[in-house]
């Protein structure tokens, strides 16, 4: 019946109304169909905006670690059954938008008919394409590859298994060199050029040689090569880019300056000695982060440099301050004095003025947990409401292709004095420090480093375990506070590292602490029921308000309660989240450790 | 005739207090009133007048004293009243004439209007009268609680803000909301003046909306406005109706105002959660300070309120007020009045009509206050060019202004006053300069809303809409009727936005300035132009014979477009502050001038075939069939066209002879049934098949300068994307008692939503969107009925009729996923077949801790849901029930089944929506009483719904409820309703508060005096002589009071809770005002 009717309607409607289908066409005006867009530059470019939001941003500055701690630990640090295998992609990191971009436009440049342009944008995408799965390696180990868009009916590729590790490397360089030879070689602050190709070659290579000398429990995949081919290839890459690059460090503003601007020039065109990539913010254009805010208000987290990192700066004489008597017991004044210089243009010590006050601010335990406060990217005080920060964040630099340069050599046990003195000791000279001798550092490898009372290095071994220790010591000074840490120690396999206390600035007992020595009172610690009376604009109970180490006295533990473990056999990489491996049938397999329940 | 009925009908006479009296040296008047079948009436009001009064019995006999020569009245509700003047007879018979405006009346359906007594349908008619009175601003206001089944809500208080309309619930996953049309073409509730609505038709299933097809699945509401009466030819009318009035907040106001207490707890809670920080670093001395000022509600000159002294090397303020925020922001009581003319009346050939409206309404901001402005203009004309043509216009104008200070978006304005303004703030420094930011800490005061009040961020939306319909009517021979229309509206909206620089002082002396975020100086004008066109073009044929067949055919086609077009212009660094054109953008620092534009447009149209049968056999038996066959151009050829039929019947019980002995008190009996299909075309998307490169967005990732401009990708879409389909059982039962004094109507229904347009089959997350192709794959079952029951008489009371009514609607609904690709029902995919639309899933609490003893026992690990938790449990936190026992509080495998100690406890839909309403009138005294509300309906209050949580938000709240300290749990307090004080615990799911549980689950269900009126028209023979034909004067009183005893809170009105879960929205309203209606 109901067809009857519909056939009977139909027939009268062609009667009266012949045509109706075309006067029911309509297309969008105000958008572009993705067969007639993709075939110029102005487009492609457009286009091209999407890829460059995987540079990372606030990330660049807050950081959740062994180097950096705030008022509640990241799962990563606390490890053990608080780390869960996520239940969706999104959850997990397992996310894949950001490379069909990348696809979508390297299936549509053939639309563009100039050769010059598409070479372009075809490099620019297979950078990505390599930073995206970088990303994704270090984080999951083997995954799919993917080189085109993948069909929502395209069951095969989406249930496509993990390629291997080896697989995965091989594109990325095959990418990344298609790249370097095809991105233009003038430099630009916030656009991708063939320098920026380098560093992030020389950053991965060193990622993966490191990562398959310490990480021997892994299978890397057929023909896979060892460490050494990567580090060899990240020094040969490294030492191009040192020799035809002309990148220098920055050295304006001397030794007690220089390393201090890189972080407070508010646009990093003004570096571009030293700065590869940068990401530019403008509040003028609404786009903005939250740096001053996050380093100076009490809701942030609180975040502040661990004692651990304060501790492992040498002295400005080049000597180990953690071989001074007594260096645990100091206070704040005495045991920031006379350090590495980089050490004040870090953290807040005596002497410090908020950038364009002349007032000397002291560490805000308010603000930050461990009392080290950091101030790299902390600005001009009208920076400091929420949502008003705007100075451009470094994610290139040039120090670091120096540092993969003197730690692919020592790992691969062929540095010598002439590979330091072009690379960490040029890092030295800025800030005045004396040169790292090759022998020296080998002839006496710093207990401190390898103390696993606190937290220090477990697996470096061998001839050149000394250089190797401080050149972690010159990566780990010089970059801190960059969104490098965790997985530095993710490739040392370092993980215990987080098992160690967490701690913070030394107070010998209750009474008041004037910390930066200007005469002013900055903390009261007391043990009685009241606060007693005192000038200091915080007052805190000690056992409740802030824990230390030793009951009434000691370091400042902010994580003394809470537990934590690293489990070797699991952590050094994320879990598979359970709803892909369902939407897979177990195509993917998870990762070692990580139990999901799950059987196909 | 059961002796119940004469019991009820006794009762009800002696409920009322009224009873006939004797009166010494008359004769009685006896008597039988019967209906023009014959057929006895009981329960006429029998009224001699300046005298007493009867009613007549089951068998329509009476008896009352009379004297010779009085008038007598003979009334009853649905007849015609009878007048006699008796001239000493005995006896007295009477006749009476059924009224036909009841049960024969006519009601507008889609193309065409029907008897009432003929419907099969599911449709409830509104009549202007039961509008008149409402104070509320706008047509879709005053429907709600006045249609069962019909559920009106709002998103927000402020003046001009519409109506949000459904009809019986959800309709799909993908929203969707009802066609209006105003005479016959589509508009919006919004536009109308309420004077202007004859009768507005709500059509509620498919079998009488399958006449709009597509276009009707969420249901159909249909507006009749008046035109010139016919009747009254030759005589011009004129009525004025005229208000004025104000409005005042429904909720409480009285929020903290000691800046000791402000300071104090939200140090507490902050503290709490930062250990040994403070939130404003307030000494020890300062608080002295603020609390020998505690009883201080103004300045006292010994004890000012801002102190100026030496800090940190500096002159610095020290505040010391107690600022009551809210008053010096808002106002309670804001002005509001309206005004409406009507011409009308009918020549031979002309009918005319021509109304205009005005309508005012202040807001609530205080100092430069928000104002709504409202003007309606209505010619309808309607000419006989011939006996067999008629030509029609009906020309309709609105146009409507808000304006108001501030940031864009007035809402957003209300939402930063709810932080970070402490009463001990004052509202300004001695020098005038706005307080910003403050010595205590980082935090500015209210986002800067103090700057942005200043009467130089102005905004303002205008709309105005401009529609014109020409009709004509052909009617060549009897019987044949040709109707065709076109439509033309035009919607044009204008947005203008202004923010400029904001200057503000920390520091005596010192004038600081801010000119980013919403500080930047620049002028954003926006239009967004809507044209609709229609057309219909419709055939009626109308035949009966052999006096039993009646038959209605009637068949047409409709053609509709719609055409949106945006533009957006941005003029940066403005020459002047308070002159805002684009022509005065200025220049940056490097001589520049800066702008930024946008466009967009969308464009849609569709065409729908359609026809009905009618056909009733002696009007007992009834049949109609409708169908549509709709394409739009949303979709792709092939899967374009939907077809929508449905067949309704109708069995008029009381018009069988076996009814008869029934008739005399049971007058109507009518049983009807519906199924039909309707497809839905309503979704966000106009070119939801079609994928596109949007060019319009900005990049985040800058080069260097302004934003690059960023080309994106949409999604995928799937090629075989269609409609939606609905199909729709209805059967409904309409009774008469007593000549129709009571009536009792009741619908019950069954809804399938088919295919609904949702993610397909889950991919992997390597296909690089976040889900698949919308498919059309998910199944939606609701279910409900709907009641309504009225009573209407009336009676001579004091030798007058007391005219008095009572009716109450009732409407309830659930529903049910019936299909969704889901099978493992996890709850990340947010639906699962056989899901119970809107339950609410959370944890059962076990009380609060009340000794650290008891909190240090309990093993249960709750760390997901205590992750601010530093330091263990302790006294006053909540004790989370580990229902499964697994020794940890989590949600298992976060599927159905499998979901630990998640729960169900509650559901968000609202249930038992009811409306009362009370009427009476008496010797031009006349009152109305409306109560509105829902049964219940479960809401857990949102993270960061601060006027709820306070500062167990966040540890910053401007406003906190003034028993608040008496709140939470202390030592002192272990019964307290919330637990101990702890900042931010309110603010994710992985913290106590933030996390939905059913200790804080709160039942919104609610009973409102949605509107009382009283009025007075004044006597006839009075207003005569001034040659007035009406003079009444009323009061109004709209959203009076509520009763919620649910809701765990004073502050928070439960309509607002309905709609916006944090509540950082302008405040729900109620209405005081005073009217006068004339007719001359």
């Amino acid at each position: 019946m109901k067809k009857i009717l519909e056939t009977l309607f139909i027939l009268i409607a062609g009667f009266t109304f012949t045509g109706c289908d075309d006067l029911l066409d309509v297309v969008p005006k105000d958008k572009m169909s993705p067969d007639t867009f993709f075939d110029n530059e102005t487009e492609l470019k457009a286009f091209s905006m999407n890829f460059y939001g995987m540079f990372p941003g606030t990330g660049l500055y807050i950081a959740n670690d062994d180097a950096y701690t705030q008022l509640t630990l990241s799962d990563e640090m606390r490890g053990g059954a608080i780390r869960s295998i996520p239940a969706s992609a999104s959850d997990g990191g397992w996310s894949w938008g950001a490379l069909r971009n990348v696809n979508t436009m390297l299936d549509y440049l053939p639309q563009c008919e100039d050769k010059a342009v598409r070479t372009h944008y075809e490099a620019l995408a297979r950078f990505f394409r390599a930073y995206f799965y970088f990303e994704k390696l270090k984080r999951f180990g083997d995954v799919p590859w993917y080189d085109t868009q993948v069909g929502s009916t395209d069951t095969e590729q989406l249930n496509r298994p993990r390629d291997s590790r080896e697989f995965i490397m091989g594109k990325m360089i095959e990418d990344i060199d298609f790249a370097i030879a095809k991105l233009p070689s003038t430099k630009s602050t916030y656009e991708v050029t063939r320098w920026t190709a380098m560093a992030l070659k020389s950053r991965f290579l060193l990622f993966e040689g490191t990562f398959r000398k310490y990480h021997t429990e892994f299978d890397y995949g057929q023909g896979a090569h060892d460490a050494k081919w990567y580090l060899d290839l990240c020094a040969e890459t490294s030492a191009e880019m040192m020799a035809t690059s002309g990148y220098t460090l920055h050295t304006d503003g001397g030794k007690n300056g220089a390393y201090y601007q890189l972080f407070t020039t508010f646009n990093a065109t003004e570096l571009t000695d030293e700065v590869i990539l940068a990401r530019n913010y403008n509040l003028t254009y609404g786009v903005y982060h939250n740096s001053n805010y996050t380093m100076n208000t009490g809701s942030m987290g609180r975040p502040g440099m661990t004692k651990k990192i304060v501790a492992s700066y040498l002295m400005a004489d080049g000597t180990r301050f953690t071989d001074k008597m007594g260096w645990e017991t100091m206070n704040f004044y005495d045991e920031t004095k006379d350090r590495d210089p980089r050490l004040a243009q870090a953290i807040r010590t005596p002497g410090y003025k908020r950038m364009g006050t002349e007032v000397f601010s002291a560490p805000d335990l308010a603000c930050s947990i461990t009392g080290y406060q950091p101030i790299k990217y902390v600005t001009t005080k009208d920076q400091d409401v929420w949502n008003g920060a705007d100075i451009d964040l470094i994610i290139f630099r040039y120090a670091e292709v120096l540092l993969n340069y003197a730690e692919a050599k020592a790992e691969a046990g062929s540095i010598n004095q002439e590979d330091l003195d072009k690379s960490v000791n040029l890092l030295r000279d800025r800030v005045g420090m004396p040169h790292l001798s090759l022998s020296a550092a080998n002839d006496s490898p710093d207990g401190f480093l390898t103390d696993s009372e606190w937290g220090g290095y477990q697996n470096v071994t061998g001839n050149y375990a000394g250089v190797i220790l401080e050149i972690r010591r010159e990566r780990t000074v010089e970059l801190c506070q960059e969104g490098l840490r965790y997985y530095d120690i993710m490739r040392w396999k370092e993980g215990k590292t987080f098992e160690a206390p967490i701690y913070g600035m030394y107070f010998p007992g209750a009474g008041e602490y004037d910390l930066d020595g200007d005469g002013s009172k900055d903390i009261l610690l007391y043990t009685t029921d009241e606060a007693p009376a005192g000038t200091a604009p915080l007052k805190y109970k000690i056992g409740t308000d802030i824990v230390l180490s030793g009951g009434n006295s000691g370091f400042v533990s902010p994580h003394a309660t809470t537990d934590r473990t690293w489990n070797e056999g699991r952590d050094y990489l994320y879990p598979i989240p359970i709803d892909e491996r369902s939407l897979t049938r177990g195509a993917l397999k998870q990762n070692p450790g990580w139990d999901d329940g799950l059987t196909f | 005739m059961t002796n119940l009925t004469k019991a009820l009908i006794t009762f009800l006479l002696l409920l009322l207090g009224v009873a006939a009296w004797a009166q010494q040296g008359d004769y009685i008047l006896k008597g039988v009133v019967k209906d023009s079948d014959g057929q006895p009436l009981p329960g006429v009001a029998v009224m001699v007048r300046g005298g007493n009064s009867a009613i007549t019995d089951l068998d329509g006999s009476y008896s009352v004293k009379v004297q010779n020569g009085a008038t007598v009245d003979f009334a009853c509700l649905g007849f015609h009243n009878e007048t006699v003047v008796i001239s000493g007879q005995p006896v007295l018979d009477i006749v009476m004439k059924e009224e036909t405006t009841m049960l024969d009346e006519l009601v507008v359906v889609g193309y065409g209007s029907q008897k009432k007594t003929n419907l099969t349908g599911a449709v409830s008619v509104v009549k202007a009268d039961a509008l008149q009175d409402r104070s509320a601003l706008d047509v879709g206001h005053m429907l709600q609680g006045s249609v069962p089944g019909l559920n009106i809500t709002s998103s927000s208080g402020r003046p001009g803000q519409a109506a949000s309309l459904n009809i019986r619930g959800l309709n799909s996953i993908n929203g969707g909301s009802p066609l209006v049309l105003i005479d016959g073409a589509e508009g919006d509730l919004q536009f109308l003046n309420p004077a202007d609505v004859e009768t507005i038709s709500v059509i509620k299933d498919a079998a009488a909306a399958a006449i709009y097809g597509a276009r009707g699945s969420a249901g159909v509401i249909l507006v009749t406005t008046k035109s010139g009466n016919k009747e009254k030819e030759g005589r011009a009318t004129v009525s004025y109706s005229g208000r004025v009035g104000f409005t005042a907040p429904t909720t409480s106001t009285d929020w903290e105002t000691r800046g000791y207490n402000s300071v104090y707890l939200n140090n507490l809670f902050w503290e709490a959660y930062s250990p040994g920080t403070q939130y404003a670093t307030y000494t020890d001395k300062d608080m002295y300070e603020l609390w020998i000022r505690r009883y201080d509600v103004t300045e006292n000159p010994e004890r000012p309120w801002v102190v100026i002294d030496q800090r940190s090397g500096k002159d610095t303020y020290n505040y010391y007020a107690n600022t009551d925020w809210w008053h010096y922001l808002y106002n309670d009581i804001k002005p509001t009045t309206s005004h409406t003319i009507t011409l009308s009346g009918a020549t031979p050939v002309i009918n005319y009509l021509v109304s205009g409206g005005y309508t005012y309404e202040q807001g609530m901001f205080r100092e430069n206050p928000d104002k709504y402005n409202r003007f309606n203009l209505r010619v309808k004309l309607s000419f006989e060019v011939t006996p067999w043509l008629r030509i029609g216009s009906n020309l309709s104008y609105f146009n409507s202004s808000y304006s108001y200070p501030g940031q864009s978006g007035i809402s957003n304005n209300f939402a930063k006053s709810t932080g970070h303004a402490l009463a001990s703030y004052p509202t300004s420094n001695p020098d005038g300069s706005p307080v910003y930011l403050t010595q205590y800490n980082g935090y500015t005061v209210m986002d800067g809303l103090l700057m942005l009040l200043d009467g130089t961020n102005v905004n303002s939306d205008t709309t105005d809409n401009l529609s014109e319909t020409l009709d004509l009517t052909i009617t060549p021979f009897k019987g044949f009727t040709l109707k065709a229309d076109y439509t033309y509206t035009l919607l044009y909206k204008r947005y203008l936005n202004r923010a400029v620089n904001g200057l503000y002082s920390t520091v005596p002396g010192e004038i600081e300035t801010m000119e980013t975020g919403v500080f930047e100086d620049k002028l954003t004008e926006q239009t967004n132009t809507h044209i609709y066109r229609a057309a219909n073009v419709f055939a009626t044929y109308e035949h009966s014979w052999n006096d039993a067949h009646n038959l209605k055919v009637m068949a047409g086609v409709n053609y509709e477009t719609k055409w949106l077009k945006d533009l957006t212009a941005i003029g940066y660094n403005m020459y002047s502050e308070t002159l805002n054109d684009l022509d005065l953008t200025g220049a940056d620092n490097d001589g520049n001038k800066r702008t930024d534009v946008s466009g967009g447009q969308n464009e849609y149209k569709t065409t729908g075939y359609f026809a009905r049968i009618n056909y009733d056999y002696m009007g007992k038996y009834l049949f109609e069939a409708n169908a549509r066959y709709d394409g739009s151009s949303r979709f792709l050829r092939g899967s374009r066209w939907v077809f929508s039929p449905s067949v309704s019947l109708g069995w008029r019980i009381s018009e069988e002879n076996f009814f008869s002995p029934l008739k005399g008190w049971w007058n109507n009996a009518k049983l009807r049934a519906s199924f039909g299909q309707l497809g839905n075309q309503q979704m966000s998307s106009y070119y939801p098949a079609i994928r596109t490169i949007d060019t319009g967005g900005k990049s985040t990732y800058l080069l260097g300068g302004s934003n690059p401009s960023l080309a994106t990708i949409s999604a995928p879409v799937s090629s075989g994307l269609t409609w939606e389909r609905s199909v729709q059982s209805n059967i409904g039962l309409d009774l008469g008692f007593l000549q129709s004094r009571l009536e009792v109507s009741a619908e019950a229904y069954i809804r399938d939503t088919k295919d609904m347009l949702t993610a397909g089959e889950p991919l992997p997350a390597t296909y690089g969107y976040s889900s698949a192709p919308k498919e059309n794959v998910a199944d939606l079952r609701t279910m409900g009925y709907e009641l309504s029951v009225s009573w209407k008489d009336s009676f001579n009371l004091g030798g007058s009729p007391f005219h008095y009514g009572a009716s109450v609607l009732f409407s309830d609904y659930v529903s049910y996923i019936t299909r969704f690709n889901n099978p493992d029902k996890i709850f990340a995919k947010n639906y699962w077949e056989g899901m119970k639309y809107g339950d609410i899933w959370g944890y059962h609490i076990d009380g609060l801790f009340a000794t650290d003893e008891e909190a240090a026992a309990y093993t249960v690990d709750q760390s997901v849901v205590n992750d601010l938790m530093t330091g263990g449990l302790r006294a006053g936190d909540m004790k989370f029930a580990d229902l499964d026992g697994s020794g940890k509080i989590d949600k298992g495998n976060e599927k159905v089944g499998d979901s630990g100690d998640w729960i169900v406890i509650g559901n968000s839909q609202p249930r038992y929506n009811y409306g009362i309403n009370l009427n009476a009138s008496w010797k031009g005294f006349d009152m109305a009483v409306f109560f509105q509300g829902i049964g219940k309906m479960d809401w857990y209050p949102a993270a960061d719904a601060r006027s709820f949580w306070g500062p167990f938000a966040r540890p910053y709240v401007t406003f906190i409820p003034r028993d608040f300290h008496t709140q939470y749990w202390t030592e002192e307090n272990p019964d307290a309703y919330f637990p101990r004080p702890r900042g931010y615990v309110a603010m994710n799911t992985n913290r106590e508060l933030g996390i939905a549980n059913d200790r804080y689950l709160q039942n919104i269900g609610y009973l409102r005096l949605k509107n009382l009126t009283f009025g007075y028209t004044l006597p006839e023979k009075l207003t005569r002589k001034a040659s007035i034909a009406k003079l009444r004067v009323y009061f109004s009183g709209e959203n009076l009071f509520y009763f919620a005893p649910g809701l765990h809170s004073d502050y928070i009105d439960p309509e607002m809770a309905m709609t916006q879960g944090n509540l950082r929205v302008y405040p729900w309203q109620k209405t005081f005002t005073f009217g006068i209606d004339i007719t001359l």
